[in-house]
């Protein structure tokens, strides 16, 4: 039996931790005695004459900002202390939450991933949603961990968010119940319906203790006698370099080719590390990797080293594409606030730097491309006062249509015109699930439906990735 | 470095207020004080230099721990980040975001280049290549090309989204970036590039920047029922605007109105001597004040500026103001003193809601740059601060609100020269519109949605028809531009417009 995990991993697209350098001290230059003289006369005559009184610290803090901003780099950022405090006690061993990733695009907080049997899916929340209202504030002028703090609260309290989603005009509202998430970093199955016995391990980040449950979850398998590998990647946005080292070196054997290199800036020069596998046997069966494009940083350092240096098979879509690392700093002069900084981008065995900015390659690409079903990409139905009708149209249409087709094999429009088809196909719906038969969507109907996509996306046999590697495996 | 204090104005970037039809003019004041007064009655003189204040030591242990913080961030980027960012854009960087921390759209640093470029005065004519673009998901596509203009001499047309200039791609910059670029000297060339719908690359038209007729003020005689109204819209609050309201008050008085509209609608502000000056033909000094102003240092308001009528009788006609919710500022001003001083009626939606003033400080240290900082608000006649971010109110609400017609908030339709849209296809940005503008301009009563049903084609069909256009119920670029034409020719005409409609007949119940 698997032990259970519980781990960080909170509102945060994880980082590539490296060593945090407390205290580098360097001559704090002027950067230019002129335009520090500029610089403090702005400061002073908006504190002096602007009508709402700026504090100083505020005004400061916006100068970080602007820094922080003019990088083109969502990865670096400079955490106060009251944030970094918030920050760490939402890494506990388990949250409390409603269950999303999130990623910080431009300050804005754009859901990544919406966690399984979470109030975020409950509630219908999905991955891209903005989110810009909470607790009907706007939101959209505030900072990215601004924001995350409206977000997060007490365990048993409730939360409106207002979301923006592509596709629909208005805002929408959900409210939703903050909870404790559990979060195992490692899940495990068994598959023997084919020829073969085939072991699949789901990693969901790198975290403090992933390693020794990876491990020992493998060695599980390995005594049920496995004959095949899945590791899942998938929404895996990283996490520890030591971890993911560790992990590597139970697959990969010593070669010329290197894991990964890391190559770390320092005014203007470059220190370049290399990290070499120690395993000396090869598994006896093999392993096939899977990534989607929420796979990034320690995911992709991985899954990069099994396609390039153990030359495995890596199966799924390109990747998020993120090649840099980043290394808390912290001074004297900064109190206990934190500088999060890239500075500096790791390597594939094959000496290419994927990042989706500017690098050599925008993706790690998949051996194999493998698409998810599009019941995936379904958004679930909310009806609330007016039901979907005959002769109308509305985005929620297009959802309706587009899960009737996925599940039920209908051939219905997809545009959201809900036309004669349609009613149709909603009345043979209701009466195959003992609803009112009335052709119309209405709270009852839209439940329903999104029950059956909820327990299709979640069962295996619908998941394209892995019934592709099984079959594969099962060859 | 003693002259901090240069003006004062209701107004920083038009362009930040108009969603749509904003000319590439960007009107901002320069050089003159409208209300020197108010300088000396506010101690600025007093004030000492911002650098002697900080080399006094007056600034306490926080100033020095920010300090040094800032020079450690700055230190460990420089140092550290991989992309090896330069300290000179980092303390650019922290200028703008020193600003942004302000979380105040009205207040900005502007540099000496931008200065320049936006160094045009509110006048009756601008430089400028004549056209006036709409934002279209922040993109500017041009929706009319002046006539007689540097543009529609180049060639370029409405419909237009403006990509480059002068060679450099501005796509997903935003308008203002386009805008800024686009100004220039007179007489200097500027080259354009711009996506066409139906033609895949990109065309450049190269004009010379020219002086473009732009009158801040228009009036009309409208004659109802035989009776005389007049109609004057101000359309901005420019350096001329109070002389071109007064001479086309006095031609229509000439007439005998019986009623008078000034609208005010989509107008971003100005000077506040111009509104001071037009408020002061219509309104009676009662021992009111029409408005205030206060400006703040260290947060302490000063004592308000009270300014009062000086006509001894009203007007012998009724006067109505019409506002929106692009009204703003100056407009602001206007309106609510006519409506709480005056007691006239006030006829719209909602406007924006800037209670904030202007100053503009260039010391010499910034080299050129000027920054614009909110420092003062101005109050109603009752005393109010009208203010979208906690103002007491968050905007002038009109005594009647009059919501337009849908066509009037429609933008043009825009897409894809290949595209076409037709029977039984659904699209909310294309079709929805087009059904509206199909709907009001009377080819027949169809359904809003979006949805294109024969009801739709049949209506699309009666205005083929009419436009002499190939009858094929399909909506195609060709099509689409006649519509927008359309459009703007049905929106320019008094009589289809609601809100003055309604003017009129404030008059007629009386």
């Amino acid at each position: 039996m698997m032990k259970k995990l519980l781990l960080l991993l909170v509102g945060m697209v994880s980082v590539l931790s490296l060593m945090a350098c407390e205290g580098i001290n360097f001559n704090i230059g002027n950067p230019d005695e002129e335009e520090q003289a500029r610089f403090n006369t702005i400061m002073d005559i908006l504190e002096n004459y602007h009508y709402s009184e700026p504090s100083q610290e505020d005004l400061w803090q916006g100068a970080i900002q602007g820094m922080i901003d003019t990088l083109d780099d969502p990865f670096s950022s400079y955490y106060t202390e009251e944030e970094y405090e918030q920050f760490q006690q939402s890494l506990g061993e388990s949250f409390v939450g409603v269950g999303v990733t999130v990623e910080n695009m431009n300050d804005d907080v754009v859901i990544q991933r919406v966690w399984q049997d979470s109030p975020a899916e409950r509630a219908g929340l999905r991955a891209g949603d903005r989110i810009t209202y909470v607790e009907g504030d706007n939101v959209e002028g505030l900072s990215y961990l601004e924001t995350l703090m409206l977000v997060q609260g007490e365990e048993g309290t409730t939360v409106e968010l207002g979301i923006a989603r592509s596709g629909v005009d208005e805002t929408l509202f959900m409210e939703m119940t903050r909870e404790e998430i559990p979060n195992p970093t490692v899940t495990y199955e068994i598959f023997e319906d084919g020829n073969k016995t085939i072991g699949y391990i789901s990693v969901n980040s790198f975290g403090h203790e992933t390693f020794e449950i990876f491990e020992a979850t493998l060695n599980d398998l390995e005594e049920s006698g496995i004959e095949g590998l899945i590791i899942d990647l998938r929404d895996n946005s990283g996490g520890r370099l030591d971890t993911v080292v560790q992990m590597m070196d139970l697959f990969l054997i010593e070669s010329d080719k290197p894991l990964f290199a890391t190559e770390t800036f320092a005014s203007g020069e470059v220190n370049r590390t290399e990290y070499d596998a120690t395993g000396d046997e090869k598994k006896p069966y093999d392993i096939i990797t899977v990534i989607n494009e929420f796979s990034a940083s320690a995911s992709e350092v991985f899954a990069a080293a099994m396609k390039q240096h153990g030359e495995y098979d890596v199966y799924g879509l390109p990747s998020f594409g993120k090649g840099t690392m980043q290394t808390p700093f912290s001074h004297r002069n900064m109190n206990n606030d934190e500088l999060h900084l890239s500075n500096g981008i790791w390597l594939t065995p094959n000496n290419t730097w994927i990042n989706n900015i500017g690098g050599d390659q925008e993706s790690l690409y998949p051996t194999r491309e493998v698409k998810r079903s599009e019941a995936f990409d379904i958004q679930n139905l909310y009806i609330l006062d007016n039901p979907l009708t005959y002769d109308t149209v509305d985005s929620r249409t297009e959802s309706l249509q587009k899960a009737l087709n996925a599940l039920y094999a209908f051939d219905l429009r997809t545009d959201g015109y809900f036309d004669e088809a349609t009613k149709e196909a909603v009345k043979t719906f209701q009466e195959t699930y003992d609803l009112t038969v009335s052709g119309e969507v209405d709270f009852d109907t839209a439940s329903t439906l999104n029950e059956n996509l909820i327990a299709f996306r979640n069962d295996y046999a619908n998941d394209l990735k892995i019934q592709t590697a099984l079959e594969t495996l099962n060859d | 470095m003693k002259k901090i204090i240069l003006l004062i104005s209701l107004f920083a970037l038009i362009i930040s207020l108009g969603a749509c039809a904003d000319t590439e003019q960007i009107e901002v004041e320069n050089g003159d004080d409208p209300n020197g007064e108010v300088d000396n009655g506010n101690n600025d003189s007093d004030h000492n230099d911002p650098n002697d204040s900080v080399d006094n030591g007056e600034n306490d242990d926080t100033f020095d721990y920010d300090l040094s913080r800032f020079k450690t961030v700055i230190e460990y980027l420089e140092t550290y980040h991989y992309q090896g960012v330069s300290s000179e854009a980092l303390i650019e960087a922290a200028t703008y975001g020193v600003f942004d921390a302000l979380d105040d759209p009205y207040s900005a640093y502007y540099t000496e280049d931008e200065v320049t470029r936006l160094n045009n005065r509110m006048a009756e004519s601008f430089v400028g290549i004549g056209v006036s673009v709409e934002a279209i998901n922040n993109s500017p596509v041009i929706r009319t090309v002046f006539e007689h203009s540097p543009a529609e001499r180049a060639g370029l047309l409405n419909g237009d989204l403006i990509s480059h200039v002068d060679g450099e791609d501005l796509r997903g910059q935003g308008m203002i970036a386009v805008m800024l670029a686009i100004m220039g000297e007179e007489g200097t060339d500027v080259e354009i590039g711009v996506e066409r719908p139906g033609i895949s690359e990109i065309l450049y038209f190269t004009m010379t920047r020219a002086e473009i007729d732009n009158p801040t003020v228009e009036y009309d005689l409208f004659m109802d029922g035989g009776k005389p109204i007049g109609y004057i819209k101000i359309n901005s609050f420019g350096t001329e605007t109070f002389t071109r309201f007064n001479q086309a008050l006095l031609t229509l008085e000439n007439d005998d109105i019986e009623g008078l509209v000034v609208d005010v609608r989509n107008n971003g502000g100005g000077y506040l001597n111009a509104v001071l000056n037009i408020l002061n033909l219509f309104l009676v000094d009662d021992g009111n004040p029409m408005f205030s102003i206060k400006a703040f240092e260290q947060g302490m308001a000063s004592e308000p500026q009270h300014f009062y009528g000086s006509q001894t009788e009203p007007r012998d006609y009724d006067i109505v103001t019409l506002i929106n919710d692009f009204s703003a500022s100056a407009s602001e001003v206007f309106a609510s003193a006519m409506l709480e001083h005056g007691g006239y009626e006030v006829l719209g939606i909602e406007s924006l809601g800037k209670g904030t003033m202007q100053y503009t400080y260039s010391p010499d240290i910034l080299k050129g740059d000027e920054m614009r900082i909110s420092r003062g608000h101005w109050l109603t006649s009752n005393g109010n601060w009208i203010n979208q971010m906690g103002g007491d109110y968050q905007g002038v609400i009109p005594t009647t609100e009059v919501i337009p017609d849908t066509i009037f908030t429609l933008g043009s339709l825009y897409f894809e020269g290949d595209k076409t849209f037709e029977y039984d296809q659904v699209d909310l940005r294309i079709i929805k519109p087009m059904q509206i503008m199909l709907d009001t301009l009377g080819y027949g009563e169809i359904r809003q949605d979006g949805y294109f049903d024969l009801e739709t084609q049949e209506a699309l069909k009666a205005f083929q028809t009419a436009h002499d256009l190939t009858l094929d119920g399909t909506l195609d670029f060709e099509t689409a531009q006649a519509l927008n034409e359309a459009m703007f020719e049905y929106r320019s005409k008094l009589a289809n417009d609601r809100m003055f409609l309604r003017a009129l007949s404030v008059f007629n119940n009386e």
